[in-house]
């Protein structure tokens, strides 16, 4: 009889970004499920992935005068910065507020944000709830850098922006959000 | 180009973009978002006083009475030959 295969989760549409313009209450800057929940849904207005990937160096470490292997050691650890493309409506701009430019609002270049990233959930559940698990950041936006997703019949003008990890580290991975 | 300010929602400042203030019709303070040194004002609690983590009476004794149980106030005993 062969073994089971292991559960998985589907990738596509399974990311909720919640970018939150109103710190934390909490000194530790996690935010609760009432705060996530009063944050702009930006996974709809981002187009392709965001991840937040961190990098490390590795190198050769020193060797032993009886080895004649060189023994690789991991270094330090850099959080580049997320690059962020996502919708706006132009010609609504002078009107705050209007649909579609949340983000384009929110992320005013120089403003820190917290962002929690939850894999594995429907993009467009409207809730969390207490016990999803979430990665947070606190992240600065860089200049906006207006464009479009390319050059086609089917493409929209949109938004690039830079977002360093303030800090340059997460706030928390893998925390379980609780009610309060 | 960056357009921020200095709002006040429930007894903490901190920094939004002016549109983002006006959409949610925040109250924005005649307060420089930046320092003199040009980096963005951290966020505060009402008057400028820094956030700091909330700490009660009964874990603040607890943590003193840790300390004072760790820290002997007694000489210690005198060795005799």
């Amino acid at each position: 009889m062969p073994i089971s295969m292991p559960p998985t989760t589907h990738s596509l549409g399974n990311k909720m970004i919640v970018i939150l313009t109103t710190p934390p209450a909490a000194a530790s800057g996690i935010p609760t499920v009432t705060e996530v929940n009063a944050g702009i849904k930006a996974g709809c207005h981002i187009y392709g992935q965001f991840n937040v990937t961190p990098t490390q160096n590795t190198g050769e470490g020193p060797r032993k005068a009886c080895s004649r292997n060189v023994p690789t050691q991991l270094g330090l650890v850099t959080y580049p910065a997320a690059e962020v493309q996502y919708s706006y409506m132009p010609q609504e701009l002078g009107t705050p507020g209007s649909a579609g430019n949340e983000l384009y609002e929110a992320l005013d270049p120089d403003a820190v944000v917290t962002v929690v990233v939850l894999d594995g959930i429907d993009g467009q559940t409207s809730a969390v709830v207490a016990g999803d698990v979430a990665d947070i950041y606190e992240m600065k936006a860089g200049v906006r850098r207006k464009g479009q997703t390319g050059e086609g019949e089917f493409d929209e003008l949109s938004v690039t922006q830079a977002l360093i990890v303030v800090g340059g580290e997460p706030i928390a991975e893998d925390h379980v959000l609780a009610a309060a | 180009m960056s357009d921020l300010v200095r709002v006040r929602v429930d007894g903490r400042e901190f920094n939004v973009g002016r549109a983002y203030a006006a959409a949610h019709q925040l109250t924005v303070l005649d307060e420089s978002a930046y320092t003199r040194d040009g980096q963005t004002r951290p966020v505060s609690r009402e008057g400028g006083r820094p956030v700091k983590p909330k700490v009660s009476v009964a874990e603040a004794a607890e943590r003193k009475a840790a300390k004072s149980a760790e820290q002997s106030d007694t000489n210690p005993p005198s060795e005799e030959n």
